[in-house]
């Protein structure tokens, strides 16, 4: 059962995380309709960065580990991915290959 | 005529000696000795080839060849070239030549230039046709004449002649080469024609391509030419289509010019090249040729002071579409989605950029884009045959699959979906709610991308289509906006499932009529953009006077000498503007956009001049339709418990509903601004073609779209000159032109049911089958429209018969009463707009533009997906 949970907390990090991450974005994404757009924008980092304080807040022990590791391993995740995605097209461009 | 000839004159050869003069020579030795008006000239025959190689001792060279490797035969084939084409030729061979060719200039007493012509011994053989891969050289003076006559015979042995002729299994050493030389034409008007359909094989018209000037830039396809179907009964016209000939291979050169590719005088671009007395001589030459040699022939012709020239005759290679993608392994089926917007292939530089974007299971072959149906099938969770998933990706049908779900494969498709959305989810999440206008920082970018010299058209793709710069906006990446916006087909089927389960008896494009009528479109604000302009225009009588009354280039440079039109051309910047960025094939980036051929938007205002109303009718038509569903709706709901009370059924469905109409809009907006992107592409790239042109290592504008991105890169920097692509870019222009007739094989590797016979004949109306798009039923005289840019007249009420459609095509929508549309799905661009203005449409319809002449009186059948060429009675 403890294992069951710790997955959970570490799924429920994960989405977190992402949708922390999502509403981090949202400044640069609507950075064009601002004036209009910061509302939501504001809201979308309060409510996310609460659910984060709150998830961590109401979890101990080894769930709040596993939550903890669910927010960072997405991070890192996501983070590795711009390299990786510039990495694959750079493999993939030949417009460099003369021959 | 002496066996050991070495030159012979073109007169004193015939059919039978092509293992002497090679296929060329023979059949124009041949027309020659047979009174057929075909220039004189003279041949170097095979065995003054075979002399020269003898000379050279090739034979370790040849022998190399055979055995290399394919990453080796390029370097092969240049070391032979370069022993045939660098040695002088024997003195008693040269000698030879120089005297014929003095021959020909004492029998014409004037001097004069040739075309010197490579004919091979295997040229032109029934199942080959070798198609533009030997050298051809026009206006050769005496000064260059044998260095020609040796570029011919190294042009035997280029990488793609030598693997065409691997490819078909012919042995290089029974390959020799004899070559043409005479007098060159100069030709006002020139062309080809088949005495047979060479796609379909039809054997009762004649097809005649012709254009001004030399014939040269028709064959590898620099120009579009004037098209003509002629009866072979009576030579009778069948259809023309008259293009807009923007360029033409000069027959004369004016002192201090030394481009032959010239612009057309604007009066002529859009006039026939043909008078009706000049078409039927060539439909006469052209069988006369058949009758000859007995079998269907390709005619090349050229008119010079009123006078008819045969300049080459060969027999019909009929290539179907099945054999376009013969040489690849694997099961493929097109990518369907892109093809609705245009059929052509892409051109090298094009499919080369689009080769950057990773496309999982999708593959570039010809220039089409296939989805991979044998990878695919492993990654899908379901029992389902190769055949099957290729019927369901090419059809794209609004109804989901009912496929066994394989258990096996199960955990793996768990995995793959996690990793999709673990890859994907932040994007999905940005994406929900975008308000409008967010993108609207694209634009920007793409000003900075493009003012940005150091940055080249590949840089600039990836910047802008693939990869986010830290601290750019959200606008770099509309491309990946779009395809998340994909999710508006499982948000449908949703919708779907939820009216269906409540309201099993309403109208059956329900769902469709629901999610449409979106505000804040970009693409449809483009059509009320140009409605804007046609009101402005009508506000002034001289200026829609104009636009009436010219063809639209004509009618942008009168407009741009009458001062009354100065408020409806500033109109027409600020539209451009906006969307200048757009195209018709806009994905193609040889595809002029709009702000650089704005005639083509006069075109689409000229459309809109000729009806009544406007778009806000059927935008009205639409919106009526859909709140007498959701009323219909709500009734039928109520019946249903708590529905009264609460609602929730309704809301849930119109919230669905909602959401459709979201990602559809993303979809469609995304669109909008990742063109942007290809625009910006293309604009890096016409910079470099010019600094090319004027560095004199590329010739010919537009040539460039025929290199690949490493080749830009060489030339360039110097790795490459003109002379080592010259013949890379022959050869793929005329293979293009060659694809972008056939046009695109549904699958490559796996068979396709059949769902629909093409043409059958139903009491006494010829019978089209296709896919319904849009429900209603229409009847009404057809109007074939190829291109929009050059067919821009539909008369209110006539049915629109297009090969694709794609946002340029949208206002042709407004004053169409139907449309019936060759390629396309439910969810097509066509099946879309159709719906939205509510009128009939029918996609997917095999052979529609063939099949449906202009002024055919036609019946849509939406609801059913068909097609009826009615006869003449039932017209009546």
């Amino acid at each position: 059962m403890t294992i069951i949970l710790q997955l959970a907390a570490f799924a429920l990090g994960t989405y977190l995380s992402m949708r922390m991450i999502a509403a981090l974005h949202g400044p640069v994404d609507v950075w064009n309709v601002i004036a209009k757009a910061w509302p939501r924008v504001i809201a979308d980092l309060i409510v996310w960065g609460a659910a984060i304080a709150v998830a961590i807040w109401l979890t101990d022990g080894t769930y709040r580990s596993a939550l903890v590791w669910g927010l960072s391993t997405y991070l890192l995740f996501y983070l590795s991915l711009l390299p990786l995605v510039r990495l694959y097209v750079a493999r993939r461009r030949t417009d460099q290959d003369i021959n | 005529m002496p066996v050991t000839s070495l030159v012979v004159s073109l007169d004193e050869v015939g059919a039978g000696d092509t293992g002497l003069v090679g296929g060329k020579g023979a059949n124009l030795g041949e027309l020659l000795r047979n009174g057929f008006p075909v220039p004189p000239g003279f041949v170097v025959c095979a065995d003054a080839y075979a002399h020269v190689l003898e000379v050279l001792d090739l034979g370790a060279e040849l022998r190399q060849l055979v055995v290399a490797p394919p990453e080796e035969i390029e370097q092969r084939c240049a070391i032979i070239r370069g022993r045939i084409e660098s040695q002088a030729l024997p003195t008693e061979l040269a000698d030879l030549i120089v005297a014929a060719h003095q021959r020909l200039i004492e029998n014409r007493g004037r001097p004069i230039v040739c075309a010197v012509r490579s004919s091979a011994t295997a040229e032109d053989l029934g199942a080959a046709s070798f198609a533009g891969q030997h050298g051809t050289y026009y206006y050769v003076d005496g000064a260059h004449l044998l260095q020609k006559v040796r570029q011919c015979w190294g042009s035997l042995w280029s990488p793609e002649a030598v693997s065409y002729r691997a490819t078909h299994g012919i042995d290089h050493a029974s390959v020799s080469m004899a070559v043409v030389v005479q007098e060159m034409i100069a030709s006002e008007v020139s062309g080809v024609s088949f005495t047979a359909n060479p796609v379909s094989g039809a054997r009762g018209e004649v097809i005649i391509e012709s254009s001004w000037g030399m014939g040269a830039a028709i064959v590898d396809g620099r120009v579009t030419p004037d098209n003509y179907v002629v009866e072979r009964a009576d030579l009778r016209v069948r259809t023309q289509r008259i293009s807009d000939k923007r360029l033409m291979v000069a027959a004369h050169l004016e002192a201090g010019q030394s481009a032959r590719l010239e612009e057309v005088p604007n009066a002529m671009r859009r006039r026939e090249s043909l008078t009706p007395d000049l078409l039927r001589t060539v439909a006469e030459w052209s069988l006369k040729c058949e009758v000859h040699f007995g079998k269907p022939q390709d005619v090349e012709w050229a008119i010079c002071d009123g006078r008819f020239y045969l300049l080459q005759s060969r027999p019909i290679t009929v290539m179907g579409r099945e054999d376009i993608g013969r040489d690849v392994k694997g099961q493929y089926v097109l990518f369907k989605p892109l093809v609705e917007n245009f059929t052509d292939p892409f051109t090298p530089l094009s499919e080369n950029g689009f080769t950057l974007v990773p496309l999982i299971s999708m593959q570039p072959i010809h220039g089409w884009i296939y989805v991979n149906v044998g990878a695919l099938r492993r990654l899908l969770p379901f029992k389902v045959s190769a055949e099957a998933l290729a019927q369901y990706l090419y059809s794209i049908e609004k109804d989901a699959p009912g496929w066994e779900v394989s258990l096996v494969k199960l955990p793996m498709l768990f995995v793959a979906g996690l990793m999709f959305l673990l890859v994907n989810g932040v994007l999905f999440l940005r994406t929900r709610c975008l308000p409008d206008g967010a993108l609207d920082s694209y634009r920007a970018l793409c000003a900075r991308v493009d003012a940005d010299t150091t940055i080249g058209p590949a840089d600039a793709m990836v910047r802008l289509l693939l990869l986010p710069k830290l601290g750019d906006p959200v606008g770099n990446m509309p491309l990946m906006i779009n395809l998340s916006a994909v999710r508006f087909m499982t948000r449908m089927r949703i919708l779907r499932r939820l009216v269906r389960r409540w309201a099993p008896d309403v109208r059956d494009d329900a769902e469709t009529v629901l999610s449409s009528g979106s505000e804040g479109v970009l693409s449809a604000e483009m059509g009320r953009g140009i409605w804007a302009l046609a009101l402005e225009a009508n506000r002034n009588a001289r200026v829609r006077g104009i636009l009436l009354a010219q063809a639209p280039e004509r009618a942008l440079a009168e407009l741009k000498l009458t001062t009354e039109a100065i408020e409806f051309l500033r109109s027409l910047d600020a539209f451009l503007a906006t969307n200048g960025h757009r195209a018709i094939k806009e994905w193609e980036i040889r595809s002029p956009r709009w702000e650089e051929n704005p005639a083509v938007v006069l075109g689409m205002v000229r459309n809109y001049l000729l009806i009544e109303g406007g778009p806000s009718i059927h935008e009205k038509k639409a919106a009526d339709a859909r709140a007498e569903l959701i009323g219909e709706l709500r009734a039928r709901l109520q019946a249903l418990p708590l529905e009264r009370a609460l609602g929730l059924r309704l809301r849930l469905i119109l919230s669905a509903a909602e959401r459709v109409r979201y990602f559809l809009k993303l979809r469609e907006n995304s669109r909008f601004y990742y063109i942007m992107g290809i625009g910006v592409m293309r604009k890096k790239v016409l910079r470099i073609e010019s600094e090319l042109m004027r560095q004199g290592k590329l010739k010919c504008k537009d040539d460039i779209f025929f290199l690949r991105l490493n080749e830009l890169l060489a030339l360039q920097s110097g790795g490459l000159q003109w002379l080592e692509v010259e013949d890379r870019i022959r050869e793929r222009r005329i293979e293009h032109i060659r694809l972008c007739k056939m046009g695109p094989p549904k699958t490559i590797g796996v068979e396709l049911p059949e769902r629909y016979a093409s043409a059958t004949q139903h009491e006494g109306a010829t019978l089209l089958q296709g896919q319904p798009a849009s429900p209603g039923a229409y009847e009404g005289v057809a109007r074939v429209i190829l291109d929009p840019s050059i067919d821009v007249e539909l008369a209110p009420g006539e049915v629109l018969v297009a090969p694709y459609t794609d946002p340029a095509w949208t206002p042709l929508f407004l004053t169409a009463g139907a449309a019936v549309v060759e390629v396309g799905s439910y969810l097509s661009h066509a099946g879309t707009v159709a719906r939205e203005f509510g009128m009939p449409c029918v996609v997917d319809v095999a052979e529609a533009t063939q099949q449906i002449r202009s002024g055919d009186r036609i019946a849509v059948d939406g609801n059913l997906g068909s097609v009826r060429i009615l006869a003449p009675q039932d017209a009546a």
